[in-house]
This record gives structure tokens, C-alpha cells and sequence, in this order.
């Protein structure tokens, strides 16, 4: 119990650490963004006032409590570029953007788990000898040259796939169930390789323990031993690989959704980054840190809920 | 002789990506002397080409040679990737040894800001300091460094760690070495081999996030042929000239996948648990900075 | 070679693949009673656990290549398939290992690791299995058993983990049990308590006992019988008293000669240095 309480508590703290320091990052910016934004129309009266709606107006802390209490009540400021509520422009795209990872994760686990077993299973023979060598080449594609591979081959090659876009579900599914088979396939993939790898050598670290010894002892069949030992001691730390690995998608988030032109959080991110939009930066990274920490803190429970050593300490 | 029975001694793996490193580093070296073109030399006459004995990768869509581009291309991410490898590896040797070594207030206050910057994923930290510093080239360069500082240093950190307490540490202590002289000829030399493996794994990640930078068109700007940057700028032309995005594609990983067929054949190569070999204890021995120990050894 | 023998090691040898050099075990031969307690020692690597694997058929084939006959109730388990092998090792076999700490999984509670061995091979149902762990955990003495159930391996100390090793061990009431070097990890005061429970146990469900250990002192007070190993080969073989008391090899004497724990055992337990009194 105590376990948990700590995880949770930490995981809210690095949550509100963060939140300060992308606030004060975006604040170290040099210049005016009122001057930048008025251009040569520049006047000091409405300066102040822009000011005053963009939040730049008074101390840090209060800047930063302004802000704060304001997310808090889901108003996220207002775009530098046209002015609209950020709040509003963020919801659908993060909605999308979580499709996205949530739907790529499952084909993930979908192929890393079996892959993962399978090699351990038949390890040094060539089923082991394949599947490695493949997680070796995807560790190597770039997420956003497997994109690529991935359009150039089912869509220019092949036509069965959109190369891109997306398809509102509620206008068409079929079509937009095909628009999100390459996108999650390449998020799949991504997180796959390494994945695998350490579930591999996982299996085959338990099958070598000494308790497996003892269960093999007591007359329990290989197969009793991997359902009753081998996988739950394999899991604890493949779980731990894959919330690096989702952490490591939801930075590969804004690079696959501009590969595949995919409407999410990650794209408005990029746009807004070279538009200098800064409201809209701060509550993106914003968004990603704390899905980041949300998802070690997941992590953290379940191998707390797995290994009771951790649990307990 | 000796450099023979060495490379017998080499792993596969090594052996592989050294022939895939040197075939790239020899093709973007002599690159320029086999074509005429630069890089952004926009005058050649067509548009969209596919390859022909001229221009070997085709013409771009603003009728630029391919083939200097992808070339000079590797020769940026080598750049990049040496440069955020050094420089992590600078800083990150002596702050993760001391860290590790004098333990107390000042190693639990660098733990405590590394764990702060890793609350971030890695690509979303780089596209904050993109954004503090401008989009660029060198902008993007120094967020990399900014980045791979902290990572290398944890690391090094818990690699020291380990190596602090073991009895050939207590015995200088005993003996009344300095603190730096402990730290430099005998942690260092003891870490050295898992260094050479981060190193190269830095060296690719390096790559790999400037690519994504150039991609997403905050890191390199045009002209700069960064790979990363080539293929957004043909991206479009993916149905009629595929060769124009599929090359820089595969260029790149193929420069990737060396690097890391080199880190995991080093990994292997250097674990202590597994040399039982003569020729393996010797590299070993020659990272360590034992050389005349090793030229016996090899003989 | 008798054939009221329980077991019977004829000229066995195991070769590890992956080593080079003399094999582990070469062509030994070894024979046990029913109801015998025999010792099995040597120093560190001369093959004691080897051979102990090699009876109980928990070397992988594909680590190690064995050779010659090892026959349980007459049977040659070498020629026996591998699901069989696994039913006899259930049921007729007891293994205890040297690790308690690490002989158990540290994600499971107690409880239900002991419910392994009673449901293998179409054993009990779970709750008869339950119920019978309570009863092996009073048997091996541990206190508060049914409060261990639901324990972990790290809560609880290193000789009462020894002691769950020890019931899941003789929960199917084996014809045998081998123990190897079941106290080297534990403390002295510790160790005597193992021993005495391992000598009554072993009385009390009258089994066979193949006890390894590198600690004549120890041998000593558990075996009837001593067979002293080096280099994977027998170098002698014998009544406990008689090898003890009178060595012919340099080896034995050399073995003897290094018993340090033997006095604090005396010690501790005023038992007399041959403990025959005890059998
Ligand atoms: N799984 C194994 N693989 C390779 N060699 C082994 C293995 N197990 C034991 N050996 C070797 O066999 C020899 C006997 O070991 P062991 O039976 O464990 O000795 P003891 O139990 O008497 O200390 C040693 O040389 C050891 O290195
Ligand atoms: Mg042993």
C-alpha cells in the first residue's frame, strides 16, 4: 500500500516539476512575443494588452498561477497565430493521438510476444536466428524511414493502403480502419524489435534460474513450468521495456503523424514549434510529459502488482 | 601479423560493420571526385531524373545531383553523430565518475536533475531546445549535445558505481592515491570497454535524432543535404521517382544498422564473462590502456 | 551390485559439451540401499552435484552427454523416456538444493509453490493441495504455518526457506532424497538444526538419503556410508567409521585434515565427533 501511495505521489510531483519547467523553458525564449507578433503595426498601449491575454503580464509566479489555475478550469490560453483556444484545437488531435499509440502498442505486443517467445523457444535454431536478425535491422530503421518503407510498399507499390490521412470513423470506418493499419503497423514495429528482444532474453534468464531447477525437481512438465514460472518472472522486466518503449512512441508520435500526414497532437506540435506558437508548444509538451509520467507510473504499479519484493520494500 | 591474429579474434558482427563503415566512409570521401556536381548546385539541366551513369541516384525535383547530396548527406550525420558522441562522452566521464566516486550531497543532487530531464522523452526534450534556441543545423546539434550530456553521464555513473567498491580501488585508497588518479588510471580504464559500446551506440542515436529533426523541419534548413531533410523534401515525389526518397531511406539505415551491428558485436567482444580467449583478453587489456601487457599477451 | 539395491550408478560418465577437457563424471559407479544414508564428498567441482543431477535427470541433454546405466527400482532411468523420467522424479525423488534463497520463486507466495509438487501429474486438486502444505509446513517444523502460506520467500529467513525447500522436497514421499550440501549456505546454529531435522525425517519416512556435501564433519553425523569423490572419478568408498577413522588415500586425509566447522558443530551440540550414537 505504502508502495503505491509513494509511486502516486511522486508521479503527480514530477508532474507538477515539469509543468514549471516547460513553463519557465517557454519563458526563456528572448524577445517580446507581443512586439513579434504585432510586427511593424507595433503600438506599447495594445502591446500591454496582448500581454495582459497572452499571460506575459506581472511576476513569474504569478504568470505561472495565472496559468496553472487556468488549465485547471481546461483554458489552455490562446493561439499566437489565429487566435483561437488552444484547449479546443488540442482535444480532437489528442483523442487521434491516442488511438494511435493505443492501437500501435497492441499490434506491438501482438507481434513482440509471440516473436519474443518463439525465439526463446527454439533458441539457436533459425526461427531464433530470424526473428533476431530482424529486431537487429528495425532497431536500425529510423521510425519515420519505416514509415516511409511501409507507404512505399503497400501503398505505391501494392495500392491496398492510403499512403496517408486521415478518415473520420463516423463518415466511413472501413476506410478509416485502412487509414490506421499503416500508422499502427509502423508503431507496432517500431516497438516490436526491442521489445521482443528483451522478452527473449527474459525467458530464457527465468529458464535458468534456480527455482526453475527446483520446479523441474518436483517432476512439474516444461510446459507446467513456463505457465507457472517462466513467463510471470519474464514479464516483470519486459514490462518495464515496454513503458520505455511507449515513452519513447509518444516522442515518435510527432514524427509518425508527419510521415503519414496523421492528424494528432504530434503534428499541431511540429507546425506550432516552427510557427513560434508558444501557447500552443507549452500545452503540448505539456500533454506529453505528463502521458510520459503517467505511463512509467502505470508501470511502476503493475511491477509493483507483479513483484512483491518491490511492493513491499 | 598481429593485426591478423586480431581480426580473427573479432566477432562476426565487428567484422561485418567494420566492412559496412569503411564501404560508407570511402564512398562519401570519394564522393566528390567521382562527380562534378555539388551538393546544391541547382543547374543540372533536368528535374526528377532517374539514375542514370551520370548522376548514379538521380536528379532531385529542384535538379540537384542525388548522389553528391546522400554522400555529403552521410558526411553530416558522421559529424553530428562523432561530435554529440565526443562531447557527451567529455563531460559525461568525469561527471559520472565523480558523481559515482564521492557519492553523497553531490551525487544524489545530480541524480535527482537527471531524473527531472528524463521525466521528458528524448525527441520531445530536443524539440523544446529547438524551440528555446531556433530551428537550424547547429541549433539542433547543440540540443543533441545538451541531450546525450545527462544520458552519457548516468550511464557512466552506474558503470562506476559498480567498479568503486571492487578491492583493487580500496587497495590505491589504502595506498593514499588521489582522488583523480584513482578516478583516471583505475576506474577509467576499468569502464573503458562499456564505454567504446556507448559510445557507439551515442554515435547512432545521434544520427538517428538529427535525422528526425531534419525530418520534421526544424533541424537542418535548405540547402544542408542532411538525410533526414532529403527525404522530407522528396517525400512527395514517393509515386513517380521513388528512387529519389527510397536511397536516402536506405542509406541511412544502412548507416544506422552498422553502428549498431558494431555496439552489439563490441558488447559481446568485451564482456569479461565471456573472453576466455587469449586474443579477447588482450583487446580488452588494450582499451585498458595496458598496452605492453596486451602485446605479450597477443604474441 | 546387489539387486535389493534402490539405486544403482553403473560406470556413468557425463561429459559437459561445452568443456573441454575430462569429463565431469567418469564411468563411476555407486550403489544405495533402501533406508541407507549414504555421503557423497570431495572439494569443490570434483563432480558431487554432477552425479546428484544425473540420478534426479536434471542435466539438460542438450548441455551434457551421459553415458552408461543408472537404474532406480531396477529400472534404467538413461533408457527411460523423458515423461516418465519427469513421473518418477516427482513422486520417487526428493532434490534439495545448496541455494535456499534462490530456490524459490521470489513472485510466488509459499503457499502456492508447495501446491506444485502435490498437483504435478494429475496430483491432488488444489485445495487437498493446500490443505497438505499446511501439514508438510508443521512437518518441517515451521511455526506459525499457516500464516506462511501466505508469505513470500524474501519474508521469511534463510533456514526456514530451507526448511519449505526440505517439505516441497518430501510432500510425495520420494523412496529418495538428495541433498546437496543442503547447509553450506547457512549459519552454523542454523545448519546443526537442518541436519537434525533432515536425520528425523528421514527416520520417520523411512527413505534412502544421498547426502553431498564438502564437509566430512557434517558426513560424518548424517551418512552410514561415505564415498569420496575426485576429479569426477571415486577414489574411495566405505563405512562411515572405517574410512574416517582409518584414510587409505592421501586425498581423504587431506579432506580430513580440513573440517573446520566440524568443531563448532561438537560444539554447539555436544555430539560426539562420529555421531554413530545419533543413527
Ligand atoms: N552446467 C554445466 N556446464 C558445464 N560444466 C559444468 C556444468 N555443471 C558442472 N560443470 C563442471 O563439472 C565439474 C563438476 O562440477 P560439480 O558437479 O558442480 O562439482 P561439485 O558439486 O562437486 O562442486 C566442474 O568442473 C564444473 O565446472
Ligand atoms: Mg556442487
Amino acid at each position: 500500500m505504502k508502495y503505491y501511495v509513494l509511486r502516486i505521489t511522486g508521479g503527480l510531483l514530477t508532474i507538477f516539476v515539469s509543468s514549471l519547467l516547460v513553463f519557465s523553458l517557454i519563458r526563456l525564449i528572448p524577445g517580446d512575443p507581443a512586439a513579434e507578433l504585432m510586427g511593424l503595426a507595433f503600438d506599447p498601449k495594445l502591446a500591454h494588452l496582448l500581454r495582459i491575454r497572452l499571460g506575459l503580464e506581472g511576476s513569474f509566479v504569478q504568470q505561472y498561477i495565472a496559468w496553472i489555475t487556468a488549465v485547471f478550469h481546461g483554458d489552455f490560453g490562446y493561439s499566437f497565430i489565429n487566435g483561437a483556444p488552444v484547449g479546443q484545437e488540442i482535444g480532437d488531435r489528442l483523442i487521434r493521438t491516442v488511438q494511435l499509440l493505443v492501437g500501435g502498442v497492441i499490434v506491438g505486443l501482438l507481434i513482440s510476444i509471440p516473436a519474443g517467445i518463439v525465439s526463446a523457444r527454439n533458441k539457436g535454431k533459425w526461427q531464433d536466428g530470424g526473428i533476431m536478425a530482424f529486431t537487429t535491422l528495425m532497431l536500425s530503421v529510423p521510425q519515420f524511414v519505416l514509415g516511409i518503407f511501409l507507404i512505399y510498399i503497400f501503398a505505391v507499390r501494392m495500392h491496398v493502403l492510403p499512403a496517408g490521412g486521415w478518415i473520420d470513423p463516423h463518415d466511413n470506418f472501413v476506410e478509416w480502419l485502412k487509414s490506421m493499419v499503416l500508422p499502427w503497423l509502423c508503431v507496432g514495429m517500431a516497438m516490436s524489435a526491442f521489445t521482443s528482444r528483451v522478452l527473449r532474453a527474459s525467458i530464457l534468464d527465468a529458464k535458468n534460474m534456480d527455482y526453475t531447477r527446483t520446479a523441474r525437481s518436483w517432476g512439474l512438465s516444461e510446459k507446467e513450468i513456463a505457465k507457472k514460472h517462466v513467463y510471470k518472472n519474464a514479464s516483470a522486466p519486459t514490462l518495464t521495456v515496454v513503458g520505455l518503449e511507449i515513452g519513447y512512441l509518444l516522442g515518435g508520435a510527432f514524427v509518425i503523424e508527419n510521415v503519414f500526414a496523421y492528424p494528432g497532437i504530434g503534428q499541431l506540435t511540429v507546425k506550432a514549434i516552427s510557427q513560434r506558437d508558444y501557447p500552443m508548444v507549452q500545452t503540448s509538451i505539456l500533454i506529453f510529459a505528463t502521458g510520459f509520467i503517467l505511463v512509467n507510473l502505470i508501470v511502476d504499479l503493475a511491477y509493483g502488482f507483479i513483484d512483491p519484493r518491490i511492493r513491499q520494500r | 601479423m598481429k593485426l591478423v591474429t586480431w581480426w580473427r579474434s573479432l566477432n562476426t558482427r565487428i567484422r561485418v560493420s567494420i566492412f559496412m563503415l569503411f564501404f560508407l566512409a570511402l564512398l562519401s570521401a570519394i564522393a566528390p571526385f567521382l562527380t562534378p556536381f555539388h551538393s546544391d548546385q541547382m543547374g543540372t539541366g533536368q528535374t526528377l531524373l532517374g539514375p542514370t551513369w551520370k548522376h548514379p541516384f538521380g536528379i532531385d525535383s529542384m535538379g540537384r545531383d542525388q548522389f553528391s547530396r546522400v554522400t555529403e548527406g552521410i558526411r553530416l550525420s558522421a559529424f553530428i553523430g562523432f561530435t554529440v558522441m565526443s562531447t557527451s562522452l567529455l563531460v559525461g566521464i568525469p561527471v559520472g565518475i565523480l558523481s559515482a566516486y564521492k557519492g553523497g550531497l553531490l551525487d544524489s543532487l545530480f541524480s535527482r536533475v537527471l531524473d527531472l530531464l528524463f521525466a521528458f522523452p528524448n525527441l520531445l526534450l530536443a524539440l523544446v531546445f529547438v524551440t528555446i534556441l531556433g530551428s537550424g543545423s547547429w541549433t539542433a546539434l547543440l540540443a543533441l549535445v545538451i541531450i546525450y550530456i545527462p544520458i552519457a553521464s548516468r550511464f557512466i555513473r552506474s558503470a562506476a558505481l559498480a567498479e568503486k567498491d571492487r578491492d583493487y580501488v580500496s587497495a590505491a585508497k589504502v595506498n593514499g592515491a588521489s582522488t583523480f588518479r584513482i578516478c583516471a588510471r583505475h576506474i577509467l580504464p576499468n569502464i573503458a570497454p562499456s564505454l567504446l559500446v556507448l559510445g557507439t551506440n551515442i554515435f547512432a542515436f545521434a544520427i538517428l535524432a538529427e535525422a528526425a529533426l531534419s525530418y520534421l523541419g526544424v533541424g537542418a534548413k535548405p540547402p544542408t543535404p542532411s538525410l533526414g531533410k532529403i527525404l522530407t523534401e522528396n517525400q512527395g515525389f514517393i509515386t513517380t521517382s521513388s528512387h529519389l526518397v527510397i536511397i536516402p531511406a536506405i542509406t541511412l539505415s544502412f548507416l544506422v544498422l552498422s553502428l549498431n551491428l558494431l555496439g552489439d558485436g563490441l558488447r559481446d567482444y568485451l564482456d569479461p564473462k565471456k573472453s576466455n580467449s587469449r586474443h579477447k583478453k588482450s583487446l580488452l587489456q588494450v582499451l585498458s590502456r595496458k598496452k605492453s601487457v596486451a602485446g605479450k599477451v597477443v604474441d | 551390485m546387489n539387486s535389493l539395491s534402490l539405486v544403482s550408478v553403473r560406470n556413468l560418465s557425463v561429459d559437459f559439451w561445452r568443456v573441454a577437457g575430462p569429463p565431469a563424471l567418469s564411468s563411476v559407479s555407486l550403489e544405495v540401499s533402501p533406508g541407507e544414508a549414504v555421503g557423497l564428498v570431495g572439494e569443490s567441482g570434483s563432480g558431487k552435484s554432477t552425479l546428484g543431477f544425473a540420478i534426479a535427470g536434471l542435466l539438460d541433454p542438450n548441455d551434457a552427454q551421459l553415458s552408461g546405466e543408472i537404474l532406480f527400482k531396477s529400472q534404467n532411468l538413461l533408457t527411460t523416456n523423458q515423461d516418465d523420467y519427469r513421473k518418477i522424479r516427482g513422486s520417487e525423488i526428493g532434490y534439495i538444493f545448496q541455494d535456499a534463497s534462490s530456490s524459490l520463486n521470489p513472485l510466488l507466495k509459499i503457499g502456492k509453490q508447495l501446491t506444485h509438487p502435490l498437483m504435478a501429474n494429475g496430483g491432488m486438486s488444489k485445495n487437498d493441495a493446500m490443505v497438505r502444505a499446511k501439514e508438510l509446513l508443521d512437518m518441517v517444523e515451521i511455526s506459525q504455518s499457516e500464516r506462511r502460506l501466505n508469505q513470500y520467500p524474501h519474508e521469511i529467513s534463510g533456514g526456514m526457506k530451507q526448511r519449505v525447500v526440505i517439505a516441497a522436497a518430501l510432500s510425495r514421499d520420494p523412496s529418495l532424497l538428495i541433498a546437496d550440501e543442503p547447509t553450506t549456505a547457512l549459519d552454523v546454529t542454523v545448519q546443526a538444526q537442518i541436519i537434525d531435522l533432515l536425520l528425523r525425517l528421514k527416520k520417520s519416512l523411512s527413505m534412502s538419503l544421498i547426502f553431498i556435501s564438502h564437509d566430512l564433519g557434517v558426513v560424518a553425523r548424517v551418512a552410514d556410508r561415505v564415498v569420496v569423490m575426485k576429479d569426477g572419478n571415486i577414489v574411495e568408498s566405505g563405512g562411515v567409521e572405517q574410512v574416517l577413522a582409518n584414510p587409505k588415500e592421501s586425498y581423504t586425509q587431506l579432506l580430513l585434515a580440513n573440517i573446520p566447522k566440524l568443531r563448532h558443530v561438537d560444539q554447539s551440540h555436544s555430539l560426539s565427533f562420529w555421531g554413530t550414537n545419533e543413527r
